[in-house]
């Protein structure tokens, strides 16, 4: 089976201090990957490493079986991401935010597609032609993931995406981050929500001082079991 | 990239920030281009009355002495530049009146800002005021937050994760403030050439060389404010730095510069010209107009030896009217020294504003800007001067009128000159220097901007690789 997303003893370092040290993963299509752990752990940095944001000190980041550096431009094809705050751009609608992001990901859809898409989202067909400054966070994040569907990207890598939503919101997410696993794409979740990485993951990765300590199948611990041993580990 | 233009003037467009500071700016800059030409108009129509009031009084003039009329003088009233209404330049403070008298270099006088409150000292609204100091307050408000806001909110990490590259990231923002820029400046640009064509003189090349380096100096405040927002991760910081460098490059260094090249070089006061000119009529041995000095018995010796006679009352000429000429010869020689002497004054405070125009492109825009509307010290010079050479000239017709045409037997006091001869005096005739005239000398102004210009965009290109890895 291939992997999307596959990490060779990634290591990187900052100023002398280890960030991230010997990760090795992979996660298959069709697969959720919720990567626990403490602020500094080095979740984020995994997820710059994919994105190719910052160099590896050592090891290997790949994407559908390519290095990202240096073909940071291929695998970026590959790839969409969802940050922690989706702020976007207040004074441009849903439709417009997603039309902009899909054209600088070299997809030019028309208004129908892109509102297929901000409801395929979750996002209701009234607001799609609202500014984003009248949204909720939960609409904004709703925006982030159409973004992602219509960049039609294999991985889809998110930085803590259920923070500050509210249970609803929450909720809503989830389902459509499975919905988008029983289509096959990969996703890679850094989070700090325990609860909801057993509810949505397949896989869970707890991460200690930049180390993957533990790997866990969701159906093999429960949300109780899993915070006992989140919270020895830590 | 005309994605990014796209979304950038859309956002920018529907920002009401902008949108009022835009308003403002617009209105500022064609209100005070209309307030501007009305006074230019104005000033024209009193020029134009006041030329032809003073030459119906000389022409006019009974019978008289012609050392008596070169003594009662003429005004000459320096001709407004056609493109003194948008950038007026040291006009106002210049004087714009010459007294032309014999035996005497007077300074321009009646500048309009004396006629004014303290607060003149501010400065005028003026459209140059608008284009090179509000201007850039406008850019650096429209582009401050240009990468900072998207790093603060997380959208400059999903602009590079959706496959766009840095660099066209970067030309789209700074094409993205540089366009309204254009919009706002080209209709200005437009109406101020509609009403610089009814105008006898205007030259459309000075008006493009006025823009052209406007536009320079808006190429290096993006450049500036992108930079800094590049550089610093807060939009705060990126702000108050943006505003530091305004406030240090177009009021501390200009006023610096100046405080240094006055106390540098100070230029010669009419009182310390007038001692100057006394101390060199007493170094010469001698004045001409004394009778009874050797100078004037030299004058005699050489007259009759020339004309081959035994005494001045036979000589073919009036004594009076050469020993006028020959004075008159003489202090303008000595005007030459003071003035080339106040001129190379003017010349050290330019080398000294030339140093600074490295520390603040905003001077070297201002001397540009000055040099093309020719409403700078050069110019006032370039008139000076010629009002001088005219002075000059009808003086030494006068005198030479008493010593050729007078009777020679007749004294010189009892001389009086037909009213034929004040007309039989041309009229003074001023003729602007050509562009390339007025741009000589200001090579240091356009490598200053070239260089802010060459070094800030380098510098961007080197930096613009940050905005990947934060």
């Amino acid at each position: 089976m291939s992997n999307s997303l596959q990490a060779i003893n990634l290591s990187k370092k900052y100023n002398g201090h280890t960030a991230l040290h010997q990760l090795n993963l992979s996660i298959a299509p069709g697969e959720i990957f919720c990567l626990l752990g403490q602020n500094g752990a080095g979740k984020t940095t995994t997820i710059n490493l994919f994105l190719g944001f910052t160099n590896a000190s050592g090891g290997q980041a790949l994407i559908n079986n390519i290095e990202v550096k240096p073909n940071e431009n291929t695998t970026k094809k590959y790839i969409a991401y969802i940050p922690e705050v989706v702020q976007l751009y207040g004074n441009l609608s849903g439709i417009e935010n997603l039309d902009f992001f899909s054209k600088l990901a070299g997809f030019k859809y028309t208004k129908e597609i892109l509102s297929t898409y901000l409801s395929k989202a979750g996002l209701q067909k009234e607001a799609h032609s609202t500014r984003l400054s009248a949204y909720s966070k939960g609409m904004r994040q709703k925006v982030g993931i159409a973004i992602a569907l219509a960049k039609n990207a294999d991985v889809i890598l998110m930085d803590e995406p259920t923070s500050g939503l509210d249970p609803k919101a929450t909720a809503e997410f989830t389902t459509i981050c499975k919905e988008l696993a029983v289509e096959g794409k990969t996703i890679f979740m850094a989070t700090h929500d325990i609860f909801n990485a057993v509810n949505v993951g397949t896989r869970i990765g707890i991460m200690k001082q930049g180390e993957l300590v533990h790997t866990i199948h969701t159906n093999e611990i429960t949300a109780n079991e899993l915070q006992k041993l989140y919270l020895e580990t830590i | 990239m005309l994605t990014i233009i796209q979304k950038e003037l859309i956002e920018l467009f529907r920002e009401g920030r902008f949108r009022i500071l835009a308003s403002i700016t617009a209105w500022l800059l064609f209100t005070s281009l209309w307030i501007s030409y009305r006074q230019y108009k104005d000033l024209q129509a009193t020029h134009a009355a006041a030329t032809a009031e003073e030459r119906h009084t000389w022409e006019n003039q009974p019978e008289k002495n012609p050392h008596g009329a070169a003594h009662f003088g003429v005004y000459l009233f320096k001709p407004i530049q056609p493109m003194s209404f948008i950038e007026p330049g040291v006009q106002s403070y210049s004087g714009s009146t010459i007294y032309l008298e014999a035996h005497k270099r007077n300074s321009e006088q009646f500048n309009q800002a004396q006629d004014q409150t303290e607060l003149t000292r501010f400065g005028h609204l003026n459209p140059a005021f608008v284009l090179g100091t509000l201007m850039p307050l406008l850019i650096m408000i429209m582009g401050f937050a240009a990468f900072s806001k998207e790093r603060e909110s997380g959208t400059l990490k999903i602009l590079i994760s959706q496959g766009l590259s840095s660099w066209k990231l970067l030309a789209g923002k700074w094409l993205g403030i540089f366009i309204p820029v254009l919009l706002l400046v080209t209709p200005f640009l437009l109406v101020a050439l509609i009403l610089l064509s009814g105008i006898k003189g205007f030259s459309l090349n000075s008006l493009l060389t006025l823009f052209i380096t406007y536009f320079l100096w808006y190429a290096i405040i993006i450049n500036i404010t992108l930079l800094y927002s590049i550089y610093f991760k807060k939009s705060a910081t990126v702000f108050i730095s943006c505003l530091l460098f305004w406030i240090v490059t177009t009021i501390l260094i200009p006023r610096l510069a100046t405080n240094v090249s006055n106390s540098s070089y100070p230029i010669l006061t009419q009182e310390q010209i007038v001692k100057k000119i006394a101390d060199m009529n007493n170094s010469r041995g001698g004045n001409i107009h004394d009778l009874s000095g050797d100078m004037y018995k030299k004058l005699i010796d050489s007259l009759l030896n020339k004309y081959r006679v035994d005494s001045v009352s036979q000589l073919p000429v009036n004594m009076a009217g050469i020993r006028l000429d020959i004075g008159e010869q003489m202090d303008t020689r000595n005007f030459d020294i003071i003035y080339n002497e106040v001129k190379s004054q003017f010349a050290s405070q330019q080398q000294v504003y030339t140093v600074a125009s490295f520390f603040s492109p905003y001077i070297a825009l201002k001397d540009l800007a000055m040099a093309a509307a020719q409403t700078n010290n050069k110019a006032q010079w370039h008139f000076a001067d010629a009002g001088e050479q005219y002075r000059r000239e009808f003086v030494n017709k006068l005198n030479r009128y008493i010593a050729f045409e007078s009777k020679k037997q007749e004294a010189f006091t009892n001389f009086q000159a037909a009213t034929t001869v004040w007309k039989s005096i041309p009229e003074f005739v001023y003729h602007h220097p050509s562009l390339s005239e007025a741009l000589k000398g200001t090579v240091p102004q356009w490598l200053c901007l070239f260089l802010w210009l060459v070094c800030t965009t380098g510098l961007l290109f080197l930096l613009h690789i940050k905005i990947k890895i934060q």
